[in-house]
Parts: C-alpha cells; sequence; structure tokens
C-alpha cells in the first residue's frame, strides 16, 4: 500500500470557534481534511455520516473515485456554497421523475461570477473530472453547474466538426452514414 | 471525454441545451453519442423538452413533440399563421331533431361557445383524434378528425329541440375529456347549457347518430355562461341570470343530479357578476361588478365553497374615472406555468379588467397583481384570453375581429429569458438553430378576422367547391368571443366570431414548403390546400395585422400588414424574411 501524503485544504475563517474536521482519503491516497459542515454538500458522504457516525479518531473516508487534485476543487466549490439554500421538495416540479426526467429548478441556471471564475480550468478534462466527481459524490448543484457549462461549450459550437474538434471526438462515421444522419437531423437546423 | 460519459450525464446536459440543433449536432459527432441520443425511443428528446417546455403536456413522443413545439415557437416568433374558415361539410350527420322551427327573428347572429380536445392512440404524433364542438345557436356542430389516416372528417350537428328560439340559444359547451369517469369509448359526451337553463350531459355515438341524455343538471334559472372543472372529479358550474352560481357534481351516476353548492346573491354571499371561471380543478373565480368591485377566488371542495382570496379594483391603481365600466370583467384565463414557477395550479391568471388592459394575477402575491399588457393601439374591451404555447397568450378583442397576441417573456417577471440571460441569448427561445447571429426586435402582434363568416354555412351545411359568397368581402369588425385550443402542443387555435369560426394555424412557410414540409402537413394536421381555387371550406385567408408598439413607444403608429398568397410568394419575400425575421408572407403596406 502506498504511503499517505497529508494535505490540509484550508475551509473557513480560522478566527471562529473550532470546527470539526473529518479526513477524505482521495484514489491517489491523499489525505484532505474537510470541516463537517462543508461535507453536508457531498450527499454520498453525509449520508454515509448520518447512517454510521462521524469516523473515530484517526480514521478516514476514502474517496475511491475521485484524486486529490479534483477532490480540492470540489471542497473548494462546497466551502464557497456550503450556506446555500439546500435543495426542498418545492424546488421540484410536481411530477417529474427525478431518474429519468429533468428537475427543472430554476435556481440551478444562475450562474455567479465565482462559479464561472471556478470554472475555469486549465484543461477541458479537469471539468469533466470534476463533472464525474460531483455524480459520483451526489453533489446535485455542482453536477448541475458542470452539465451547463459543458452545455455553454456545445453550444457555442455550431456544428458538429466544432463539436468533435472542441472535445477531441472521433469521427467513426462512414460518409454514407454521415449523410444520413445529417439529413435526419435536418429539420433542426431551420434559421431563427 | 464528452463521448465517454455515461449515458445519464448526457441526458442531464441536454436539459441544459437550449436549442433542438445543439442537440442534434451532439448526435452527429460520433457512433456513441448517436446512439446515446437515439436509445429508448430518443427518450433524451423528453430531456429537452420538459426542460424548455416544463408546462407543455405532450404524449410521450419526445422526438416529434420537440419538433412540433420548436415549430411552433419559431413560427409564433415568426408570426406565421394560416387563417381558414372552418365550415361543416355538406355531408354533416343530424343528430336528434333534423329540422326544427324557430319562432323568433333574432337580429343578431350567434355568438359561439368552442371547445376542443385531441388524443394521441398511436406511436406517431398524427396518430391522433381531434374533437371540435362548438355551439350554433341552439344546435351544436361537431367535427371529428383523425390526421393519421384517410378517413374524411365526421361532421355531425345537434339539436333535440322541435320549435327553438333565442331562449334556447347554448350558451357554452364542453367535451367531456378521456379521463372523465363517465366518458364511454367511441362516443363523445358533452354538457351543455342553454340560456333558458337547460343543462344536460349527452352521449353521441358519431358512427350512427345514436344519442342519449345521460344526465341532467336541475335547475330553474335561465343560464349566462358554464364552466367545467378538469381532473379526476370534473364539477359544472353555472352563472344564472339572477347572479347565483350553482355547482354541480358530474361524476355522480344519477340521471338528475341536484347543486352541490349555491352561491346566491340573496344570501350576501355574492353580488352581481358576469362570468365565472375554474381556475383549477378546486378554485373558481367570479368576478364582481358593483359594489364590490372584485374577483373573489373561492375554493371548491365536496359540499363546501369557501371564498380564499378577493382581488379588489380599489387596489389596481385605477382612476376613479368609469370605475364601474372598468370593474367589468369579461374574461379570464388560468395561466399554466406549470415547471416555471413553483407553485400549485390556479395561483396564476390572466384578467381582462374593462379598462382594455391584461393584468397578471398571483394568488401567492399579496401585491394585487403582478404585471399589465397594455394595447394602445386597441382599447376595445376584452371578450377572450387564450394562453397559447409556452409562452404566449391571445386576446379576442370585444370589436374590430381582432386578436392580440402578447408575449409573456417580453414582461412577464417569470420571464425564462431573464433567468437565462447570462447563457441564453434572447433569440433562442425558440428552441431552435443557433447558426446566425441574428436578433429581431421582439414586438407583440395584433391581427384581423375581418373576414365575414359565410352566412347560414353552419346552419345549413357548405357545398364543397362554392363560389366565394360576395358578402365575405365585407370586414367582419365584430369581438372574438371565444377560443379553444385541442391540446397544450397543438400549433391550432379555434376563434368564435359572430355567426361562425376560424382556424389559426401557427406554422411558418419555410416549414410548410422546405424538404420536410411534409412531416409538417401530416403532423400537425394542417390540411393545407395552397391552391388559389381552392373551395371555401379549405380556402386560406389573407389577413391583415400590425407590431403593436408598446407603451414606451406611444403616439407611433403601426404599420399595417398584409398576408400574400402562398402561390404568389417571391425570392424577394424570401429575402425579407431572413431580414426582418418574419414570416415570409407578411408584406408591408
Amino acid at each position: 500500500m502506498a504511503s499517505k501524503s497529508q494535505d490540509t485544504t484550508v475551509t473557513g475563517d480560522t478566527s471562529k470557534p473550532e470546527k470539526k474536521l473529518i479526513t477524505l482519503t482521495s484514489s491517489d491516497n491523499v489525505d484532505i481534511e474537510v470541516e463537517r459542515e462543508v461535507l453536508q454538500c457531498f450527499s454520498l458522504i453525509k449520508d454515509m455520516l448520518d447512517d454510521l457516525g462521524d469516523p473515530e479518531n484517526g480514521d478516514t473516508i476514502p474517496i475511491a473515485n475521485v484524486s486529490a487534485r479534483v477532490l480540492k476543487k470540489v471542497i473548494e466549490w462546497c466551502t464557497h456554497h456550503r450556506n446555500d439554500p439546500r435543495p426542498s421538495a418545492d424546488d421540484k416540479v410536481e411530477g417529474r421523475d427525478e431518474t429519468t426526467g429533468p428537475n427543472t429548478d430554476r435556481k440551478k441556471i444562475e450562474i455567479s461570477e465565482w462559479d464561472q471564475e471556478f470554472l475555469k480550468v486549465d484543461e477541458q478534462e479537469m471539468l469533466f473530472e470534476i463533472l464525474l466527481a460531483a455524480n459520483y459524490l451526489d453533489i446535485k448543484a455542482l453536477l448541475d453547474l458542470c452539465c451547463m457549462a459543458v452545455a455553454n461549450i456545445v453550444k457555442a459550437c455550431v456544428t458538429p466538426e466544432k463539436i468533435r474538434a472542441k472535445f477531441g471526438i472521433e469521427n467513426d462515421f462512414t460518409p454514407e452514414e454521415e449523410e444520413q444522419i445529417r439529413r435526419e437531423n435536418e429539420w433542426a437546423e431551420q434559421p431563427e | 471525454m464528452l463521448d465517454t460519459l455515461p449515458p445519464e450525464i448526457i441526458y442531464h446536459i441536454a436539459t441544459f441545451l437550449p436549442t433542438v440543433d445543439a442537440l442534434v449536432h451532439l448526435a452527429q459527432t460520433c457512433q456513441r453519442l448517436y446512439k446515446v441520443v437515439t436509445a429508448d425511443d430518443s427518450r433524451i428528446f423528453r430531456a429537452f423538452v420538459q426542460s424548455r417546455f416544463p408546462s407543455i403536456e405532450t404524449p410521450p413522443l419526445w422526438r416529434d413533440a420537440a419538433r412540433v413545439l420548436t415549430s411552433r415557437s419559431r413560427a409564433l416568433d415568426r408570426r406565421a399563421l394560416i387563417c381558414r374558415f372552418v365550415i361543416p361539410s355538406s355531408d354533416v350527420k343530424r343528430v336528434g331533431i333534423q329540422q326544427s322551427t324557430r319562432h323568433d327573428n333574432p337580429t343578431l347572429g350567434y355568438r359561439p361557445a368552442i371547445d376542443s380536445y385531441e388524443e394521441w392512440y398511436g406511436s406517431h404524433w398524427a396518430s391522433r383524434r381531434e374533437v371540435l364542438v362548438w355551439s350554433t345557436g341552439a344546435e351544436l356542430a361537431m367535427r371529428i378528425r383523425n390526421p393519421g389516416d384517410s378517413r374524411p372528417h365526421q361532421w355531425l350537428t345537434f339539436n333535440d329541440l322541435d320549435h327553438i328560439s333565442s331562449y334556447d340559444d347554448i350558451c357554452g359547451v364542453h367535451l367531456l375529456r378521456p379521463e372523465h369517469p363517465s366518458k364511454e369509448v367511441n362516443k363523445e359526451h358533452l354538457i351543455y347549457g342553454r340560456a333558458r337553463g337547460d343543462l344536460v350531459h349527452i352521449a353521441i355515438s358519431p358512427q350512427d347518430g345514436f344519442h342519449e341524455c345521460k344526465q341532467r343538471y336541475i335547475n330553474h334559472t335561465q343560464v349566462e355562461m358554464i364552466d367545467l372543472s378538469y381532473g379526476p372529479d370534473p364539477i359544472l358550474v353555472t352563472l344564472r341570470t339572477n347572479g347565483s352560481i350553482a355547482f354541480f357534481c358530474t361524476t355522480t351516476r344519477s340521471s338528475e343530479v341536484h347543486p352541490s353548492a349555491v352561491l346566491g346573491v340573496d344570501q350576501g354571499e355574492i353580488f352581481r357578476q358576469k362570468y365565472v371561471k375554474f381556475l383549477s380543478s378546486d378554485r373558481i373565480a367570479v368576478p364582481q361588478g358593483v359594489p364590490t368591485n372584485s374577483i373573489p377566488v373561492y375554493e371548491v371542495r365536496p359540499g363546501q365553497v369557501s371564498r380564499i382570496r378577493e382581488i379588489s379594483l380599489d387596489n389596481l391603481e385605477i382612476s376613479n374615472s368609469q370605475r364601474a365600466v372598468k370593474a367589468h370583467v369579461r374574461a379570464l384565463a388560468p395561466l399554466n406555468l406549470t415547471g416555471q414557477v413553483p407553485g400549485t395550479p390556479g395561483d396564476l391568471f390572466l384578467v381582462g379588467w374593462g379598462d382594455g388592459r391584461i393584468r397578471l394575477h398571483d394568488l401567492r402575491s399579496r401585491k394585487p397583481y403582478e404585471k399589465e399588457f397594455i394595447d394602445t393601439i386597441d382599447t376595445s374591451p376584452t371578450y377572450s384570453i387564450h394562453p397559447f404555447g409556452h409562452d404566449r397568450f391571445l386576446v379576442g378583442a370585444g370589436a374590430g375581429g381582432v386578436v392580440k397576441i402578447f408575449d409573456l417573456r417580453m414582461q412577464n417577471p417569470y420571464d425564462r429569458t431573464c433567468m437565462d440571460a447570462d447563457i441564453i441569448p434572447l433569440k433562442k427561445k425558440s428552441g431552435r438553430n443557433d447558426c446566425i447571429n441574428r436578433t429581431f426586435p421582439r414586438k407583440d402582434f395584433s391581427i384581423f378576422l375581418r373576414h365575414n363568416h359565410p352566412p347560414a354555412a353552419v346552419n345549413r351545411g357548405h357545398r364543397r367547391g362554392g363560389r366565394l359568397n360576395r358578402s365575405l368581402n365585407r370586414y367582419y369588425s365584430g369581438p372574438i368571443y371565444s377560443m379553444s385550443s385541442p391540446s397544450p402542443s397543438s400549433a391550432t387555435v379555434y376563434a368564435g366570431v359572430l355567426d361562425g369560426i376560424f382556424r389559426l394555424d401557427f406554422a411558418s412557410s419555410d416549414d410548410l414548403t422546405g424538404a420536410h414540409g411534409r412531416w409538417y402537413h401530416d403532423n400537425l394536421a394542417l390540411d393545407l390546400n395552397m391552391k388559389k381555387s381552392a373551395p371555401l371550406d379549405e380556402r386560406i385567408l389573407e389577413i391583415s395585422g400590425y407590431e403593436r408598439p408598446g407603451p414606451e413607444t406611444r403616439g407611433i403608429s403601426p404599420k399595417l400588414m398584409v398576408q400574400k398568397e402562398f402561390g404568389d410568394i417571391t425570392d424577394k419575400d424570401v429575402i425579407n424574411e431572413q431580414n426582418t425575421g418574419c414570416d415570409r408572407r407578411w408584406e408591408r403596406l
């Protein structure tokens, strides 16, 4: 087993009374301390802590699918948004099935300046890693934010070719298939 | 990495795509994304439809729904509409009394009450059945059409009276929807009210013309109007000429139904009113005139009707002059913004107040109203309000044959555009293409339904291929009494005028005449005959209209526009369409 490295994330105002810290261990075996309050955003961890209680002294919570680099970004986001109101049942659309239909909670489509800065990651891969981490850790608001960011990029690419170029997607259609699919979807191309 | 994401995440991304072309572009990038987008019968389009058109209920034909709704939204943006008369065919089947005798000579024609619905029965958008009914004085006219097959439309008229007069006029009619517990398959059930007080539920078998009375609602007072709620336990309400309001349960098995509740003037519960309208399955608005000048809203529970809110004219900041006129409400319509704003059905409704302004009221708010919609050109009273699409409503004016189209996005506090402002440019609202970086000024629009309806066409039936009646050339300048659309996703509005009804189909000329025109013809069920020599009941009417200047540009004269015939469209009109964003059939005078 690889040796662990210790890394503490600054998560709050130090002048306030000391807050309870929980240690997470990333997939690349880095320990990261997080205020317990911040973990309220992590629905996966929150449910676990609610069921099993806080870890004993010295124990850490393994986050198997998320590297330290990504986990720190996720914690940074959750720390900033820790006081945001949690989605309530009223925010969801009546009759919409969360597993198959979208939640059209309108709050999620507001992108704050802070979030816009947060999303300015150097590599596109990082955006997808945060997105997948948010999905794994069940942080809905962050997942929405990342999906919206990806949607905005897709939207800005006004042709399939530009989407391929932007996301490094290989065109594996035959010319015949490509033409057939183009004709299938031609109806959506009417000018505004 | 986009192409390797799990399907559920790609679906989630799709909910944030503002336009359908962005979604289909994803499908065109590679095999995997194509499979994800087309999987489960294009289930991903559900995400798109429900996030972009959250208040519009559609059948689960998601790809078609995306196409129909974006097409309609785009047509509304382009003011693209096709106007025709609705005229019963000459082979109309007469149900009930074949020929009745009239004992008076009314000076005015009939004012149609209209209802319509459509239901889907197959796996294609065109696999549906649409039923339209309207009152033609003492009779009812009904049309049933099945866009998905080649069967001709079925036409029926109904009357059960040998002798008629204006007291027998039908002042309200409602088709029972398929989910109503009493509705039988292969029969159409209707509840109608005659001015003299009859309130009847009948079932008609369109195949054999057999009809039977299913229920009578016991009422001994003349009727002004009726309304029917929808939901699991529909309630019939009638406003009577003595000012009282009676409620009837429509799901009981009894053949005679007594009122479950009555609000009476003599009991001091209500004052003089002219209108009743259900806001939802259990809320009803009852606008009242003097002395209260208000709109009380009641909650309707089994055996109990209780007032939950009252909107008073005193709080509307209307000047004291002509208060009695301004308090007179003739039109009111609930506004369904499910999915766009939280709340419960019936919270939001539009009212056409007597000062000519439409106000949006919100029962959750302490404010007397949320927004005003003002027409500075035509200040005639409002006779009908018809929410249409996910972000518009149509208003039928009390004179001039004017239908006004209002855009909720322009002024609505719940405007999704405002909330999306940082990610969705205004021009993207139609959900279509973003290839062209051109935006067009959004202005509200009014149209004139000024063609006179063919006289007596309904009562006597119409001979197909008949010559254009000379009277059609005269201008209709009366009110738009009523409007109805068969479903929330329908591109069609039926508008009732004196002695007849118009059909308005919102569809863009370039959709209809382009490479995929057949799809729109078939699925929107337009029954289009673009020939100049088309018979009267199929002929496309050329109507006029104008962009309404907003209140901030008071004093500016609107420029009249007139529609061209399809056959007269030139390349210049196509270029004009590209430059103005206005459908190619419109020509500025």
